[in-house]
């Protein structure tokens, strides 16, 4: 395949990630185009982008999911690729097929790597054929709540049912005993069918409380895949990340060998070009087994980048143009620790409720070793119809200690606002001894959050400061009205009024 | 109104508050100078230098220890404190009006609390029945907002009194959702 060059990417995503790739595109000189929903015009991807367009109404499905309306857009700009984030239509495999027929550059893996690794059930079939190591359990839908009952029994208790078709934890039942089966397969498949359309489930064993740690790994069209190290993403919310880092406190340099080779081999089985992101579980033993591939970039990818030196979607885009990979891909030594924390706009002390509402101020850490991925401005409305992550803050150190020093005093220095945010479980977190020590396992946050480890602690002289301040500003409001008795006071007669006004305009 | 004057002359009135924060009424007095404010927080006094830096940020020195904080009005009597430590919502009261509050709400003696939606959604399911006597933390019922589903759960216990919705109800911010003794 003969390198072209791009002058025009189509970004079809919104907030933090469009704003990355808008920064990427500027780095390599390409112009930046970027489509915008009604409730986003003012946000900042618009206002950082070279052109942008109006893609339709605030709803997703209206929007940042039309999938024929975006590469319509694209044509029609001229756009010679479209970068798809990640969410959205980021691992659609029909909407990279659809680019394909338009001519326009998907920048992401070709759309039978896609599909192939979009399937549990084929994905574990192929990993194993790979000789990747899967974790034990059924490779083929289980038709009959007998048969899970019989695959279960082969495998041992406990397991956990999985939709072939899921993520995120939907569709999912652990089952310990034998007599927990039945109730968790029929709740497993439907809540499949409702979640994904299709209600196939499988069974695995269940690994008690692992580490998740996944491999990134890059891939050109000229079959040079390479692995970029481990992240550490343990720490998580019903399955959904919270913070990430690299590198794992628990991989050895052999095993970070062994399970890079592991994740280039998945790659390579599927065709695989581009960023991609292969996650396994790590059992306390040091056993690691295949958990599924992410065909995209991640959102955790800067953790890589500070670590690497890499700029991964400067790759993405340069590998979607078909060159090589270039030298610094070769043997990639990482260096230092980075952690990187996922800001929300909820409340994580009243059950994670979302917040949506006005961003009236944003002070964003600067200084040696911090690095911020936002999507939001100060006057940014974060809106109910997107998810609320508002963006990442990343830190940099000599070693894991260094990095979260640096973490703390990003944390310190950051103010967000006008929304309730995730901030002061991040500030918990960063002081607790089992996090601090590296120990951990994909239950941890939630068992430290249901024990209430991480309740916030509010002093005294907090609550002083907080009373004193409100206050100041009572009287202070109240001695400027009394300055300007005009405003308020409806009681006295026009006469009375104007003869105040008379003196008020007094020198 | 519990304002008095001030010894010297020159000096502004001290105001008397009562401010309302985490459930709990604290006493408070201000006297300001320009930017040198002294406080009387109950048994104490306390010197602090306070500047408006910008809109309604504060830089707030308290014996040398520094603070920035964002105090918002959101109406009526109610201020919104933000900080490091995140958002506290206060009340601030004139003595005399909190006063005058506190012998009233003493006759009707009501412990009644009216729970509103935080923002608009859609009411997915209603978890308990009017009578039920609800712990704190256990939901009430579960709202979709944000493309997710949230349980509201009950931040104090009682008997659930009243509800204003159904499930599939669609509901906007400030709606009331139940009332809870």
């Amino acid at each position: 395949m003969t390198p072209r060059s791009f002058s025009k990417i189509l970004i079809a995503n919104r907030g933090e990630i469009a704003v990355r790739v808008i920064r990427a595109a500027r780095d390599l000189g390409i112009t930046s185009a970027v489509i915008y929903s009604e409730a986003d015009r003012d946000e900042l991807p618009v206002l950082l982008a070279d052109e942008a367009y109006g893609i339709g109404p605030a709803p997703s499905t209206e929007s940042y999911l039309q999938a024929e309306r975006i590469v319509d857009l694209a044509v029609h700009i001229g756009a010679d690729a479209v970068h798809p984030g990640y969410g959205f239509l980021a691992e659609n495999a029909d909407f990279a097929r659809l680019c394909a027929d338009r001519d326009v550059a998907f920048v992401g893996p070709p759309p039978e790597a896609m599909a192939r690794m979009g399937s549990k059930l084929e994905s574990r079939r192929l990993m194993r054929a790979a000789g990747v190591p899967i974790v034990p359990g059924g490779e083929s839908a289980l038709e009959t709540v007998e048969e899970a009952a019989t695959t279960a029994g082969e495998i041992g208790y406990p397991v956990i049912l999985k939709a072939s078709a899921g993520g995120g934890g939907k569709g999912m039942r652990l089952v310990r005993t034998a007599d927990q089966l039945e109730s968790a397969y029929r709740a497993a498949r439907s809540e499949a069918l409702a979640s994904f359309g299709e209600d196939a489930v499988y069974l695995e064993k269940y690994i008690e409380r692992p580490r998740h740690v996944e491999i990134q790994i890059m891939a050109d069209q000229h079959g040079k895949v390479v692995s970029l190290g481990e992240r550490e993403c343990s720490l998580q919310r019903r399955h959904q990340k919270v913070l990430e880092e690299a590198p794992s406190p628990a991989v050895t340099s052999d095993l970070r060998t062994r399970m890079g080779a592991a994740a280039v081999a998945a790659a390579e089985t599927v065709g695989y070009t581009n960023a991609g992101t292969v996650e396994f579980l790590l059992s306390s033993d040091g056993t690691f087994y295949f958990l599924e591939m992410n065909t995209r970039l991640q959102v955790e990818h800067p953790v890589t980048e500070m670590v690497t030196g890499l700029d991964l979607v400067v790759a993405q885009i340069q590998v979607a143009q078909g060159e090589a990979l270039g030298p610094e891909f070769d043997n990639v030594e990482c260096r230092g620790h980075a952690i990187e924390v996922r800001l929300y706009a909820e409340d994580p002390f009243h059950n994670f409720i979302p917040s949506p509402g006005l961003i009236t101020r944003l002070r964003l850490p600067e200084g040696p070793g911090i690095r911020s991925d936002c999507g939001i401005r100060e006057g940014s409305e974060v809106t109910i119809h997107y998810d609320p992550m508002l963006g990442k803050l990343i830190a940099f150190g000599a070693d894991r200690q260094a990095a979260i020093r640096r973490l703390r005093r990003a944390l310190a220095e950051l103010r967000i606002e006008g929304v309730k945010t995730n901030v002061p479980l991040f500030a918990a977190l960063l002081e607790d001894s089992d996090f601090l020590s590296g120990n951990l396992d994909i239950e941890m946050l939630d068992r430290k959050l249901a024990s209430g480890d991480l309740a916030p602690s509010f002093s005294a002289a907090l609550a002083d400061l907080v009373v004193m301040a409100a206050a100041i500003e009572y009287a202070e409001r109240r001695s400027r009205r009394a300055a300007s008795p005009m405003q308020d006071d409806r009681r006295h007669s026009w006469r009375e009024a104007g003869r105040r006004e008379a003196v008020r305009r007094m020198p | 109104m519990a304002r008095s004057r001030a010894a010297g002359s020159g000096q502004e009135n001290a105001v008397n508050l009562v401010v309302r924060h985490r459930g709990r009424d604290r006493a408070v007095s201000i006297e300001r100078e320009g930017s040198r404010v002294r406080v009387d927080l109950e048994e104490r006094s306390i010197e602090l230098d306070v500047r408006s830096v910008s809109g309604n940020l504060r830089s707030i020195l308290v014996n040398g220890t520094h603070h920035d904080v964002t105090v918002r009005h959101l109406g009526d009597d109610r201020f919104e404190v933000s900080g490091d430590f995140g958002s506290e919502i206060v009340e601030v009261l004139d003595a005399l009006t909190h006063l005058a509050a506190a012998s009233h709400d003493g006759q009707a003696a009501s412990t009644r609390e009216r729970v509103a939606a935080y923002m608009p959604g859609r009411v997915v399911e209603v978890l308990v029945r009017v009578g039920d006597r609800v712990a704190v933390g256990e939901g009430v019922l579960v709202l979709e907002a944000m493309k997710m589903e949230n349980e509201i759960q009950a931040e104090r216990a009682g008997i659930l009194r009243k509800l204003f919705v159904a499930a599939g109800d669609a509901v906007e911010g400030g709606d009331p959702l139940y009332e809870i003794e």
